[in-house]
């Protein structure tokens, strides 16, 4: 694993939240391209985001908005 | 030079909306408030882990948002507001009564998790059966077992991760919801990922899609849970 593929891993986190410049950003995406050990664990963490999203995701109960506009009695 | 209890009141309602009649501020509440009631019941599962409690919680931070929604700033983020009033609802009302031994205070996170260090599901995974073997472990685990995995993170990293990774709220307005500094965000999401993934990994063996036969237990040090 080179220098690049540690500043990927340190750098991964960032650029997976949408929270690093467009600098940083460009470099990423170049080197998971040169690199598809990176990409490919790119790939794995953004899926697995995904993953965790759809899973955790809770349906309110049926009636939540009119039992809270009932109890501010703004129904 | 007296001050007249008129002048008082106003001073106290700030600059910004004490000339909205309360007609106009029961109609922006509803219009623009009121939409997100459902998908803060999603936050307050997090929170609570059980769907009456969650119900509950959601009523009372929206009669807490109401009552004070004076002090919202038109045009900032009513979505990263309306969440911040759900979590310090939940910490002034909720969180006393559901109390677990080391979840709650920042001393008791860290000394649970202090030992965990960093966990790759990726790394353990990689070099599977098939080159996408990590993949399809992951997709097989069912949904609820994902959902225990977060569930089970001590509070600061549960609401840290599904703040981000579930509602996609940014660094910022993480850090305005849990009122705590970027940095600690940052700290939080990295280490309830680790976390999460550690968990996960744990449900995967418990389910039998993969075997236990890697050192998982003991490399990173005690494994505290």
């Amino acid at each position: 694993m080179g220098d690049q593929c540690n500043e990927f891993l340190d750098q991964l986190q960032l650029y997976l939240d949408s929270e690093c410049g467009p600098d940083t950003q460009a470099r990423i995406e170049r080197h998971m391209a040169d690199c598809p050990p990176c990409g490919h664990r790119a790939d794995f963490d953004r899926r697995l985001r995904d993953i965790v999203a759809g899973a955790c995701k809770d349906k309110a109960p049926e009636g939540l908005v009119d039992s809270v506009l009932n109890r501010l009695q703004l129904g | 030079m007296a001050t007249t209890p008129a002048s008082d009141s106003v001073r106290q309602d700030g600059p910004v909306r004490q000339e909205l009649t309360d007609e106009e501020r029961r109609e922006i509440f509803v219009r623009d408030a009121m939409p997100y009631v459902d998908q803060l019941f999603g936050a307050a599962m997090r929170y609570t882990r059980n769907r009456a409690d969650a119900e509950d919680l959601v009523q009372e931070a929206m009669a807490k948002a109401y009552s004070s929604f004076h002090q919202f700033r038109p045009g900032t983020n009513l979505r990263a507001w309306l969440y911040r009033v759900l979590s310090t609802t939940y910490i002034n009302s909720y969180r006393k009564k559901q109390r677990r031994p080391q979840e709650v205070s920042a001393d008791g996170v860290r000394d649970n998790l202090e030992d965990a260090g960093d966990f790759s599901l990726f790394d353990r995974l990689e070099g599977g059966a098939s080159p996408s073997a990590e993949f399809e472990v992951m997709q097989q685990l069912p949904q609820q077992a994902v959902k225990d995995a977060l569930d089970s993170l001590p509070e600061q990293f549960r609401t840290a991760v599904y703040l981000a990774d579930v509602e996609g709220f940014s660094y910022a307005e993480i850090a305005e919801i849990m009122e705590t500094p970027i940095g600690t965000v940052m700290s939080r999401l990295h280490r309830g990922r680790n976390a999460l993934q550690r968990a996960l990994y744990d449900h995967a063996i418990r389910y039998g899609l993969i075997e236990a036969d890697e050192p998982a237990l003991t490399d990173d040090g005690e494994r505290t849970s």
